[in-house]
C-alpha cells in the first residue's frame, strides 16, 4: 500500500466509547488489541485494519463497521 | 526493549541496547586512531627512527638457534624492519598514509555503525536512513580493503627504494598484490547485499505502518 496515499475514512472509535462510557483500556482488555492500535484507531493514524481486528471491534462494541467508519464527503 | 507512554499509548523504545554498541563503537575507533595514527605521530615527535616493515623473499640463517634436531632447521622468512635515524619530514608523512587512509575508512565505518544503533535502539531500524548507513559501511570496509593495500604498496616502494639508493648491491624493492589483503572487498559485497535486504525490510515496514 502506498505510504502516503490520502483518504477521507474517519474513525469514529472515540465517540462510540464516550457514548457506551467504556475507556480504550477497558476495550483493549476485552477485545485483546494492544493500546497502543487502539490508540493509532482513534487519533485517526490507522493507514489499514485488519478484519479479525474489525470483527472483534464490532463486537465488543456491539456496532457494525458502518458505526465505525465513515468516509467523509 | 520497549515502555508504554500511558498518557499517549506508545510505545517508546530504551535505549540500553544502542548505548553499548556505541560506547564499543568509540572504543574501536579510539584504539583505532592510536593504533594506525597515534603511534606513529608518537615517535615522530619524540624523534625515535622511522620504522616500516616490509616482506621478502629472500631467507637466511638463524643464529640464535643451536643444534637441532637431525632433519630440521630454521631460518629468517618473509618480513624485514627497517628503521630510518633521522628521517626527513615527508618520510615520515609517506609512512603515516597507509595509517591515515585506514583511520578515516574506520572513522568513516565508526560514524555509520553510530547512526545505525542509534536508529535501532530508537525503534526504527528499517528506515532509508539505515539502509544509506549500511551502504555507507560497506563502502568505508571497501576502502578500507582496497585503498589500504594500495596505499601502503606505494608507501612501501617509496621508502625501500629510497632506503637501497645507494646500496651497491643487488637489493631492489617490488610489490606484490596477494589476495588476503583485500578481505574488505567480500566483506563489503556481502554488507551491500545487507542494504539491499534492509531496503526490502523499509518496503515492507512502510506496506504494514499504521495496520492495526
Amino acid at each position: 500500500m502506498p505510504v502516503d496515499e490520502p483518504h477521507r475514512v474517519h474513525c469514529r472509535l472515540d465517540e462510540l466509547l464516550a457514548d457506551r462510557g467504556m475507556t480504550l483500556t477497558a476495550l483493549s482488555e476485552q477485545v485483546g488489541i494492544s493500546i497502543v492500535n487502539l490508540s493509532i484507531m482513534k487519533n485517526q493514524k490507522a493507514r489499514a485494519v485488519r478484519f479479525s481486528t474489525l470483527t472483534a471491534l464490532c463486537d465488543a462494541l456491539d456496532c457494525s463497521v458502518g458505526d465505525l467508519f465513515v468516509v467523509e464527503p | 526493549m520497549t515502555t508504554i507512554d500511558e498518557t499517549t499509548a506508545t510505545l517508546r523504545p530504551t535505549h540500553s541496547g544502542g548505548r553499548g554498541v556505541r560506547v564499543v563503537t568509540v572504543l574501536v575507533a579510539a584504539a583505532g586512531l592510536w593504533l594506525l595514527v597515534g603511534q606513529r605521530l608518537l615517535a615522530w615527535w619524540q624523534g625515535a627512527p622511522l620504522t616500516w616493515q616490509t616482506s621478502t623473499t629472500a631467507r637466511g640463517p638463524v643464529p640464535e638457534l643451536g643444534d637441532l634436531v637431525p632433519g630440521v632447521s630454521a631460518q629468517f622468512a618473509d618480513q624485514i624492519a627497517w628503521q630510518q635515524v633521522a628521517a626527513p619530514a615527508d618520510r615520515w608523512l609517506l609512512a603515516l598514509a597507509p595509517g591515515v587512509t585506514a583511520a578515516l575508512c574506520l572513522l568513516v565505518g565508526c560514524w555509520a555503525v553510530w547512526q545505525l544503533a542509534g536508529r535501532i535502539s530508537g525503534g526504527d531500524p528499517f528506515g532509508g536512513r539505515s539502509v544509506r548507513m549500511v551502504q555507507v559501511l560497506a563502502w568505508a570496509v571497501f576502502g578500507y580493503g582496497v585503498l589500504v593495500p594500495g596505499v601502503r604498496m606505494i608507501t612501501t616502494l617509496v621508502l625501500g627504494t629510497d632506503a637501497l639508493a645507494g646500496h651497491p648491491g643487488n637489493g631492489s624493492v617490488a610489490v606484490q598484490i596477494g589476495l588476503p589483503e583485500y578481505w574488505g572487498i567480500p566483506i563489503a559485497v556481502l554488507l551491500f547485499l545487507l542494504a539491499e535486504v534492509w531496503r526490502h525490510g523499509a518496503r515492507l515496514r512502510d506496506d504494514v505502518d499504521g495496520l492495526v
